[in-house]
């Protein structure tokens, strides 16, 4: 079994988990942790005061009319502009892989991005105050907002991406390098050595948005990646049986030891934070149709369905403490904790779930479970949908609270969830502590009778 | 004076062995600095470690982190994932010191 998992399934793992371009994505946006959290903190700072009716009095009542005016702020300098932060990040970190020290590279793959935006935008407005005729037309100078939040994040990593690369590979060629005699300050040289690769990178991704723009009749690079590839795939990404696929695929993982969310956070990281950070925007601006609303978004997974971590083990802990108190003293004692706050190495590892049998069932079809029922109940309007991003380390049910935004459905589900859970891997437990006092018994049962024998 | 730097995902869950290997240390009266950090940002930190210990659920990092300090000449090598699970801190540390004292 070992051998199959070293030869198979590492491989992979190893492939997905240590690819360059799938980490730079992933490991700038969990950098981003910051960023994101502080905007969606923000933002339900700003909408707890419609659900909690005296918190919205009270802080009307400090602050005047507008207090919502500084978490709008706030959202705009965080969430608004998402891609852009992406866009910097991802360059660095990708650069950096290669060696590179990522500052001029964050700064041409930044360039590359702007340069491919429309510098125009449609605007229309009514012709006279209060007149329900309007007039519209281009603006120059004016850019959507839509091209820098989460609604441009798939194609500002492609821009990223690319920019980068042409930007490394051109930089390692000897005769683009602009030597500086030894006299030059090391600082200068270096930005002189950099000079032709980041210019060249620039023009070659401004002449193709302007082949580009030719072919497609005017159409912004951007925009047809959106319309042609993203779109789709959100769509098909955002529904139950994706939802499924990957929480089994993420336990499966965990079943043969390896950390499944690290392994897929290159793929699910940037679908998931722009989901979210569509989802905060609708939210911030007082959407109430919840069909425009992601159902898998944000902090989904982390709120609802792997509570105590991957696997849903504080499920497993809850039962322990029910059925087999005396079996896993340390165990609980060990995972107990962390549990509370999403970490479980020590149960998968100390117990271990790991390459073992019997809590295959427990471990993977807790969560699919979990998932269908928190899926549906968001998709049916009985559970607000994720509207705020939470830290992966929020204990559940505050979790399930504070990513709907104060919503008491998300506790509900998440409290209900972490039920279920129980139950699953209730007969599990019962039977593991059987078993072991049935083997218990016959080591006393042949001890005794080989002291018997002597 | 051991530089010890666990590393995993995100850096969490090694940072409950690091308590446990620290009282093991104290106890033993073996002077170290031990520390956890995420897999990404071992670039930044493999300088100032004697000996690299790796959590079993990146263990496909493995080659990757042995390239990074084999280059440096410092050890690396997985942390057995039942003295992982069970926070056996002082397996763990012995792990350490004899992958030290090998080179």
């Amino acid at each position: 079994m070992m051998k199959f998992i070293d030869k198979f399934i590492m491989p992979i793992a190893a492939k997905i988990g240590s690819q360059r371009h799938l980490l730079a994505i992933r490991d700038t946006l969990i950098g981003m942790i910051a960023i994101t959290i502080v905007g969606s903190f923000a933002v339900l700072l700003n909408n707890l005061g419609e659900i909690i009716k005296p918190y919205g009095r009270m802080m009307e009542a400090i602050f005047g009319e507008n207090w919502k005016t500084l978490g709008g702020d706030i959202w705009f300098g965080t969430i608004a502009f998402l891609t852009v932060f992406a866009v910097f990040g991802i360059s660095y970190k990708l650069a950096k892989s290669y060696g590179d020290d990522g500052f001029e590279a964050m700064m041409v793959a930044a360039a590359s991005y702007f340069l491919l935006l429309p510098q125009t935008a449609n605007v229309s407005l009514p012709l006279a105050e209060g007149a329900t005729e309007t007039v519209s037309g281009g603006v120059w100078g004016l850019i959507s907002v839509n091209y820098f939040n989460a609604t441009s994040l798939f194609s500002g990593i492609i821009v990223a991406i690319v920019a980068t690369e042409v930007f490394v590979r051109l930089s390692k060629v000897k005769y683009l390098t602009i030597k500086m005699p030894a006299g030059v300050p090391p600082q200068v040289a270096k930005s002189f050595a950099r000079l032709i690769p980041g210019m060249a990178t620039i023009f070659i991704v401004g002449i193709v948005g302007v082949i580009f723009r030719m072919i497609t009749d005017g159409q912004v690079l951007n925009d047809w990646i959106n319309t042609v590839i993203v779109s789709p795939l959100t769509n098909a990404a955002d529904s139950l049986p994706f939802a499924i696929l990957l929480v089994f695929i993420d336990c499966a993982f965990w079943m043969v030891g390896i950390h499944g969310s690290n392994v897929l956070g290159g793929i699910t990281s940037p679908l998931f934070e722009k989901t979210g950070a569509d989802n905060i925007t609708l939210y911030q601006q007082g959407v109430e149709a919840l069909s425009q609303y992601h159902v898998l978004a944000g902090s989904f997974l982390d709120a609802f369905v792997f509570l105590g971590g991957s696997g849903g083990t504080l499920g497993l802990i809850i039962a322990m403490i029910i059925a087999g108190r005396k079996r896993y003293k340390q165990l609980i004692g060990l995972g107990g904790a962390p549990g509370l706050f999403q970490i479980n190495e020590p149960i998968i590892f100390g117990l271990p779930i790991v390459l073992n049998p019997i809590w295959f069932i427990p471990f993977i079809f807790g969560p699919v479970i979990t998932t269908i029922i928190s899926y549906l109940s968001i998709q049916w309007g009985w559970v607000a949908p994720v509207t705020a991003k939470i830290p992966w380390v929020t204990p559940p049910i505050i979790g399930g609270y504070l990513a709907t935004s104060g919503h008491v459905s998300g506790a509900v589900l998440a409290a209900l969830n972490l039920c279920i859970l129980t139950v699953v891997y209730l007969p599990f437990v019962y039977a593991s502590v059987r078993m072991d006092s049935k083997n218990k018994n016959k080591e006393e049962l042949t001890k005794n009778s080989d002291s018997l024998s002597a | 004076m051991m530089n010890i730097l666990l590393c995993c995902s995100a850096g969490m869950s090694t940072s409950l062995l690091v308590s446990k290997m620290e009282n093991s240390a104290k106890s033993q009266g073996v002077d170290c600095k031990i520390w956890a950090i995420a897999a990404s940002e071992l670039d930044n930190e493999i300088d100032q470690a004697d000996v690299v210990l790796l959590g079993p659920q990146v263990r496909f990092l493995l080659p990757q982190v042995e390239k990074a300090a084999n280059g440096k000449g410092i050890p690396a090598a997985l942390i057995n994932s039942v003295d992982y699970g069970l926070c056996n801190g002082e397996k763990v540390l012995e792990q350490a010191t004899t992958l030290i004292k090998g080179e």
